[in-house]
């Protein structure tokens, strides 16, 4: 035992001294016995490096010191690189998930490219001779008032609505002026929704290489259709027939979307007869008859306040002219964007007494609206 | 960037901010309680050769029931023995293993109800914590014989108030300085000085006639 330096005096010195040789006792031994087992225990499950816990202060071997650092380096830096690593895999996921997808798709931005370096102008290849053809004509005689004003092109307008109208609405405003009135009207009622920014900005791509394929298999369809049209017309022209025929030869040459404005010229009965169809078409009726409005001065039933006045009928020539333009120069019927007017369509056309374009028409139908459950009237007649 | 070397800043700033400390002297009761911590049971042994007595002592001498010294005695050393994992050597070992037994102590006498302690630094009046029994005033005829004296002086020990005793048996039994006092009982240095001087005060004047 140390002297403290606080005792005071010679007197309590001595004090210590004797409480400390009269103060002899000890832990009985059974008490060591058990204080040591249980010390010992302890110490043997004591692992050499497991009892390790915070860093003393101060430590007993010289050698311990720097052992303790290199058990923390040992830990510290890899957690330290993994800590680094999930952070830095963390914010690129994040970035990822909360960044807009503003860029295409490589493969869709191939097809693209491919498809633009196919076929230069994407969108206004089919649609601006469509506009090109009426406006045209209207200007030349204002000659044909069911071929020459239709309607603007509504499953153009619809598929390629982004695409095409800016190239196509100029040229239309420029050649045919006294379609203006009507022409806004139609338009915007078949303008597609404006789509908002993002969804313009993801899918162009892929949207122009549908609507081009689309719009290049109608051509070839078309085309046939017209070149027969047009040699049909000529041969009407060269034997003066009576205008029963020209009018469904003409009928022919403006191609799908006039049949039905020609053979309303032609047989006004089919009215009635379409009046007794199903509520399907009978919507469809109205609407196909909402579409040639525009452009049919005679079977319109009650003109829209901005439709044209009907114009007079184009002289022989006009139409020879008009058929060679709307042969060069295919376009989309409007009518086949929706199901409804196509079948409606087709029914006329049968009724008409052609039902070779009729199953050309449900051909394409069928190709394009695979899921579209046809009436039976728009069906050919079973064989006999 | 700064992002990525931060986790690495914060690694490596344990190892920047960790001085070296001085290595206790070989063989001293810290070296000892360290070899322990790793595992070295004899360094206990030895450890607890050393102290086992002056404890043992400082419980009989404030509880005066051997039953129940032995079982706070136990339990000091259970304590030990259980923090032996974050011992860190910020102190003497002695102050530390007599702060376990002051605590333990103290639990002993909350638990009991016996003696409310007043951790206050400055005045304290004699007879302020003589919650205790005092035991019986020692009579002349034990005074006259030199061989019974140091059964006078234990009684003496005994009968002082606890705060006083604890520090004279800190200060005889454990070798504790003031400060080592004063950190073992968290109190003051004064406090400690007082209580001593209280303590010599009261053994001078029942032992005036053996000394």
């Amino acid at each position: 035992m140390t002297q403290p330096e606080e005792v005071h005096s010679e007197f309590e010195r001595r004090l210590l001294d004797q409480y400390r040789a009269a103060a002899d006792e000890q832990p009985p031994p059974a008490l060591d016995r058990a204080v040591l087992d249980n010390a010992r225990r302890a110490a043997a499950a004591t692992h050499p490096r497991g009892v390790r816990g915070p860093a003393p202060a101060f430590v007993a071997d010289v050698n311990d010191a720097p052992r303790q650092r290199s058990d923390e380096a040992r830990w510290g830096r890899p957690l330290a690189l993994a800590a680094a690593v999930v952070l830095g895999i963390g914010i690129v996921v994040r970035y990822e998930m909360e960044s807009p997808d503003l860029s295409p798709p490589q493969d869709k931005v191939a097809a693209a490219a491919a498809s633009e370096a196919a076929a230069p102008p994407p969108a206004a290849l089919p649609s601006a001779p469509a506009q090109d053809a009426p406006g045209a004509a209207a200007g030349k005689a204002a000659a044909a008032p069911a071929a020459a004003e239709p309607a603007p092109p509504v499953a153009g307008a619809k598929d390629s609505a982004d695409v095409a109208r800016p190239k196509a609405a100029p040229k239309a405003e420029q050649a045919a002026p006294k379609a203006r009135p009507a022409a806004p009207a139609v338009a915007e009622r078949h303008r597609a929704p404006e789509p908002r920014p993002q969804q313009r900005a993801a899918p162009a791509p892929a949207r122009v290489d549908s609507v081009m394929r689309e719009n290049l298999a109608r051509e070839e369809s078309d085309q046939k259709i017209r070149a027969q049209a047009a040699a049909e017309l000529q041969k009407a022209e060269s034997r003066a027939q009576p205008a029963g025929a020209v009018g469904d030869a003409n009928a022919k040459l403006a191609g799908p979307p006039m049949p039905a404005a020609t053979a309303r010229a032609a047989a006004p009965a089919t009215a009635p007869a379409g009046a007794a169809l199903g509520g399907n078409l009978a919507q469809s009726q109205r609407r196909y008859s909402d579409a040639n409005s525009s452009a049919s001065a005679v079977a319109a039933p009650p003109p829209p306040p901005a439709m044209a006045p009907p114009p007079p009928p184009p002289p022989a020539p006009a139409r020879a002219e008009i058929a060679a333009d709307a042969a060069v120069a295919p376009r989309v019927p409007f009518y086949e964007g929706d199901p409804d007017l196509w079948a409606r369509h087709i029914i006329e056309l049968r009724r008409g007494g052609r039902n070779q374009s009729a199953d050309a028409d449900l051909r394409r139908l069928r190709a394009r609206y695979p899921g579209f459950k046809l009436p039976a009237e728009a069906l050919p007649p079973a064989p006999q | 960037m700064q992002l990525f070397f931060f986790p690495v800043a914060l690694a490596a700033f344990p190892l920047m901010a960790d001085p070296a400390p001085p290595a206790p002297t070989p063989g001293s009761d810290e070296a000892l309680m360290l070899a322990y911590a790793r595992g070295d049971a004899g360094a206990f042994e030895t450890l607890y050769g050393r102290h086992k007595g002056g404890v043992y002592r400082y419980f009989v001498r404030s509880l005066r029931e051997p039953g129940l010294a032995d079982e706070l005695f136990q339990d000091v050393w259970a304590s030990l023995v259980k923090a032996r994992a974050t011992y860190t050597v910020e102190a003497k070992f002695s102050t530390w293993l007599y702060r376990l037994a002051h605590n333990r102590l103290i639990d002993h006498y909350r638990r009991a109800q016996l003696v409310q302690f007043v951790p206050v630094d400055g005045a304290e009046e004699e007879g302020e914590l003589l919650d205790w029994p005092a035991s019986e005033a020692p009579g002349p005829e034990v005074q006259v014989a030199s061989r019974q004296a140091a059964a006078q002086l234990k009684k003496l020990v005994e009968a002082l108030p606890p705060a006083q005793r604890e520090a004279f048996l800190l200060q005889a039994e454990g070798g504790l300085s003031l400060e080592a006092i004063a950190e073992a009982t968290g109190t003051g240095r004064e406090t400690v000085k007082s209580r001593l001087r209280y303590a010599f005060d009261k053994l001078r004047a029942g032992m005036k006639d053996h000394l």
